[in-house]
């Protein structure tokens, strides 16, 4: 199996999860697949050294996670601004408003106001990383883990339950 | 509702979601040889300053041509090194925590933004430069070659222009990126504080 076989059949192994995670950092279905491309090269310029990896799911996590958050800020200032500087509510958008005929639409969108870490710690507790998991890969103390997911939480609740 | 049957609807809600499946693996293969080109491209402007340089010393016409040459490849080699620190950086994305790569990304847009500044600084040198033989070939003609200042203009006038408008997108551009990176800093800083 050459290297790029490799890294195809283990998109594919942990492809929902991939895309649930990059669903809580952008809408936009193009951006979105521009950051799967992203993701999709990091993983195969790391190919070496997935032999060594023990959680290779974690790993990959890991990846998904800085890729997205540089994406966050760098799209942060130009995003949805038009010409006269007028920001763009996100979920305005027309791209947005398809998705936002599915069931879980809600849920996204509420986990999607929330800080980037907060969001973080959220959406892989979501993806059944243990705390231990989610410290090691966002390389924060397992006691951060745990304050950031007990707000994370809190704070996704008000937003649903105000909604 | 409980904590905790929040959490067991929110968790198999999550896991319903819709996701479309399918990476394009033709279009990540074009996005990299799409950034190996721009590489590429950089590399060819500075040689094409290394070879302007090559023939300016080659013509052995005197002081102001060597001096030019030197001037170009002092360019094209600075550009080199430029380019090699600023855009080559190669991150191993699995080597960092998000506020690293964040703090990385902050570094690099710095180092981005000097460089423009730079290359505005070198296109006022390059301008000066360029009027002091047109001066000089005004007062002693003798000390200038024939059509000499007007070839230098005309070569690197267009560098100039284009080199300046560059910079100016890049400023304005890596300032919005900067600020997009120092609010998100700002983020995790105060959710590890909290979390102390």
């Amino acid at each position: 199996m050459n290297e790029l076989d490799r890294i195809e059949k283990l998109w594919e192994e942990l492809e929902p999860s991939i895309q649930r995670m990059l669903l809580s950092y952008e809408a936009d279905p193009q951006l979105r697949e521009d950051l799967a491309q992203n993701i999709f090269l990091a993983l195969l310029a790391a190919v070496d050294r997935l032999d060594a990896v023990t959680n290779i799911r974690a790993y990959v996590s890991r990846i998904v996670h800085n890729i997205a958050t540089t994406h966050i800020a760098k799209e942060a200032k130009r995003k949805w601004v038009e010409l006269d500087g007028d920001v763009i509510d996100e979920d305005k958008n027309p791209m947005n408003q398809l998705h936002s005929e599915s069931a879980s639409n809600q849920l996204m969108q509420a986990v999607r106001k929330l800080s980037i870490p907060y969001r973080q710690v959220l959406v892989l507790m979501l993806e059944d990383f243990s705390d231990q998991e989610i410290a090691e890969i966002l390389g924060i103390s397992h006691g951060n883990v745990r304050v950031r997911l007990n707000r994370a939480k809190q704070q996704l609740r008000e937003m649903i339950e105000n909604d | 509702m409980t904590s905790a049957d929040f959490l067991k609807s929110i968790n198999a809600e999550w896991k319903q979601m819709d996701v479309v499946p399918g990476v394009s693996v033709d279009g990540a293969r074009k996005k990299k040889q799409l950034a190996v080109m721009a590489f590429a491209g950089e590399i060819v402007l500075a040689i094409i300053a290394f070879g302007a340089a090559l023939f300016f010393w080659s013509l052995q016409l005197g002081f102001l041509f060597n001096f030019s040459g030197l001037v170009l490849f002092a360019s094209g080699l600075h550009a080199l090194i430029l380019n090699h620190r600023i855009t080559r950086p190669v991150i191993i994305w699995s080597d960092w925590s998000p506020q690293g790569v964040i703090e990385y990304q902050l570094e690099l847009c710095n180092s981005a933004m000097a460089k423009a500044r730079y290359v505005i600084f070198s296109c006022i040198a390059l301008t000066l430069f360029t009027a002091f033989i047109w001066i000089v070939a005004i007062v002693n003609r003798d000390l200038v070659p024939e059509n000499f200042e007007s070839l230098y203009s005309a070569f690197t006038l267009p560098i100039v222009i284009g080199l300046v408008l560059w910079a100016r997108w890049r400023l304005r551009n890596k300032s919005n990126e900067l600020a997009g990176y120092q609010e998100l800093l700002q983020a995790f800083l105060a959710a590890e504080k909290n979390g102390e």
